[in-house]
């Protein structure tokens, strides 16, 4: 137990000493940095799987959400 | 700075929401940060509790980042139960729980009575009932002593006694001497039937046995909650038997035996009005922890509302399929059937090369097969087909050689009586030495002949089909409910040992799951079939429609009487 304590106080030395050298890139040399952010990401529900989402393009979505719109507001115009 | 403090600066920095003391220690803890590994585990487990509570990983992670100890253990204690506490599940059920014993037993060759009923039907009960009876004591009379020998007995007169036991509902395996219970001596079984084949089953006859059946439904009533519902057909009187059995087979597993489970037996159950059993069915449903879908030879209205309603009620839903030959007791059709097991969870969705490979490196299909099978539009069915085609037409050659007897019995178990109306040939894959063989044994322009090998083939091909189906494309196999969103899937079984194990691992509360991340959604399967229970879809614009819909769907349903 006592050396588990100490080896999370390692840790957190680390993971401290990783945190305040940079902000958004987190180092530390138990957790690597991919592993740490794709964990946070997946815990929250926000990881972006190496498969993207089924791709649907920009145009599609505008062509369909307004093809009953008799207006001006067509592709070539977001364009 | 406190662990805590830092992890947070961690979350913020990737802009997500940061987590409460209480929901670092439960779902984390000091000990995921000491490798990559135990950190995974611990998100892994987090991903596991979301899917299967909430079907959303951001809701999971929005209600319970913040939330007490208490509320996080509610949901991380529920799927995660130590060693303690997974005995402690079991013992209820068999130590604390008193056994249920108000149903009385009816017996497989009456339970005909319990469902829809012609005259016609009755009349042929009664005209094949004595019509076996002189043969029966014509076997006793001789001394026939053996299953085989009374087989042969029917022959020389130019008669097939299965047919005719069938047609007088006397096919059965039941308490107390039934005809194809075995390990009862022959003559006992013989002078049961004789008994009754006496019997006359008329109005009087019917209606004495649809009271016990009627008792039954009134016993079934008084239970608060029953943990198992059986969803089947009860159209024919082979449904009845091969419900029954499936019943009896399960009960027999000692596991099982054990649990004191109370259940609802619709084999045993009766009501005069159609309206009453509707709703006699709807409750038990309602108070059902599982309901095991068996799925026969196809499906029907009833049964599939059942399994949907339960799924949309947050119930679980076993779909049994059984397997020719695939009880454990033909070693030779272990490995094959372990086979088009890992076929069926291979990746199609980019293509089939990968299932290629994978019968080619197997030797289940010549080069030649291989050639045809690449063509756009072919799929796992195809390949299961053609696996089944070349390996299942050997396996029963080599097991069963050519006694027609041992195969016809396997088929009769499981419901599959006559050869289907539709040419064997429609069954199987064109271009293939089986279906060669098949078209040689053509007796005019539209039929070929039967032979109980190819129907056997024929039903393997059926039943795995019917699997992959349930699988992957049946629209029952999930359900979203109105209540949470969550969408559910049914757990597919092939066999009574497996359905077992399901059970007992779902009413104990036990069953483990993993995480699968595909290429469109996000899968939550069990550990005993590899079933998705839980599935997240990756379409960001779907999640969004979903949910939004859902949500509004909570708040009316909710708040309805204070808006």
């Amino acid at each position: 137990m006592e050396d588990t304590k100490k080896q999370i106080k390692l840790e957190i030395v680390k993971i401290q000493e990783a945190t305040s050298k940079k902000n958004k890139e987190i180092l530390s040399e138990t957790l690597s940095k991919g592993i740490l952010v794709k964990g946070i990401l997946k815990l929250a529900g926000r990881w972006i799987p190496e498969y993207p989402p089924r791709e649907i393009k920009d145009e599609e979505i505008f062509n369909t959400a307004f093809k009953d719109f008799n207006s001006d507001a067509v592709v070539g115009h977001y364009e | 700075m406190p662990l805590l403090d830092i992890m947070n600066k961690c979350f913020l920095s990737l802009a997500v929401e940061p987590v409460g003391k209480e929901f670092f220690e439960t779902i984390l803890g000091y000990e995921s940060l000491t490798s990559n590994k135990s950190f995974e585990d611990h998100i892994n487990k987090f991903n596991i509790l979301s899917m299967f509570f909430f079907g959303n990983f951001e809701h999971a992670y929005t209600k319970l980042r913040s939330a007490s100890k208490k509320e996080i253990g509610k949901y991380y204690n529920e799927i995660f139960p130590d060693e303690d506490e997974k005995k402690k599940r079991v013992e209820k059920y068999t130590k604390q729980r008193l056994p249920f014993d108000d149903i009385q037993e009816i017996m497989g060759w009456d339970l005909w009575c319990l469902g829809y009923l012609s005259k016609s039907y009755i009349s042929s009960i009664n005209e094949n009932r004595e019509k076996l009876l002189p043969i029966l004591e014509e076997a006793k009379n001789k001394g026939i002593s053996s299953d085989d020998a009374f087989d042969k007995m029917g022959k020389p007169k130019g008669t097939m006694l299965d047919p005719i036991l069938r047609k007088a509902a006397l096919d059965y395996n039941s308490k107390p001497y039934g005809i194809y219970e075995k390990h009862i001596p022959f003559l006992k079984r013989l002078e049961n039937a004789i008994e009754v084949c006496k019997q006359k089953a008329n109005t009087e006859y019917i209606d004495k046995i649809r009271e016990i059946g009627r008792q039954n439904t009134a016993a079934y009533l008084t239970l608060h909650d029953i943990d198992m519902y059986i969803a089947t057909s009860m159209r024919s009187p082979s449904h009845f038997t091969t419900t029954k059995m499936l019943i009896k087979d399960l009960f027999e597993i000692p596991e099982i035996k054990e649990m004191n489970m109370r259940y609802f037996d619709p084999t045993l159950s009766f009501s005069h009005d159609r309206v009453d059993k509707g709703l006699i069915e709807c409750l038990m449903i309602k108070r059902a922890k599982v309901t095991i879908y068996n799925a026969q030879e196809y499906d029907t209205f009833g049964k599939d509302s059942e399994a949907a309603v339960t799924l949309a009620q947050g119930g679980a839903v076993i779909v049994y399929i059984a397997r020719l030959f695939g009880e454990g007791d033909v070693q030779e059709f272990k490995k094959f059937y372990e086979d088009i097991d890992a076929v069926m969870l291979m990746d199609d969705s980019e293509g089939i090369e990968n299932l290629v490979d994978f019968i080619r490196r197997e030797r289940y299909a010549t080069e030649l097969d291989l050639e045809w099978i690449i063509k756009p539009g072919v799929g796992k069915a195809e390949v299961i087909t053609l696996m089944i085609q070349n390996k299942g037409s050997k396996l029963l050659q080599t097991v069963y050689k050519n006694d027609e007897k041992k195969l016809k019995e396997a088929l009769d178990r499981l419901g599959y009586e006559e050869f289907p109306q539709e040419s064997p040939t429609s069954f199987l894959l064109p271009e293939t030495s089986v279906y060669i063989d098949a078209m040689a044994k053509k007796v005019s322009e539209k039929k070929t002949e039967w032979t109980y090998e190819l129907f056997a083939l024929c039903t393997m091909i059926n039943l795995e089909k019917r699997a992959l189906i349930f699988k992957e494309g049946h629209p029952l196999s999930l359900q979203t409910s109105p209540d949470d969103g969550v969408a559910r899937g049914v757990i597919i079984t092939r066999s009574v040992a497996k359905t077992a194990e399901v059970l007992k691992a779902m009413l104990c509360r036990t069953l483990g799951y993993n995480i699968e991340y595909g290429k469109y959604a996000c899968l939550l399967r069990d550990v005993i079939t590899k079933s998705p229970v839980r599935v997240v879809t990756r379409d960001k614009n779907l999640t969004v429609a979903f949910w939004s819909k859902h949500q509004e769907g909570r708040k009316k349903f909710y708040f309805s009487d204070s808006e």
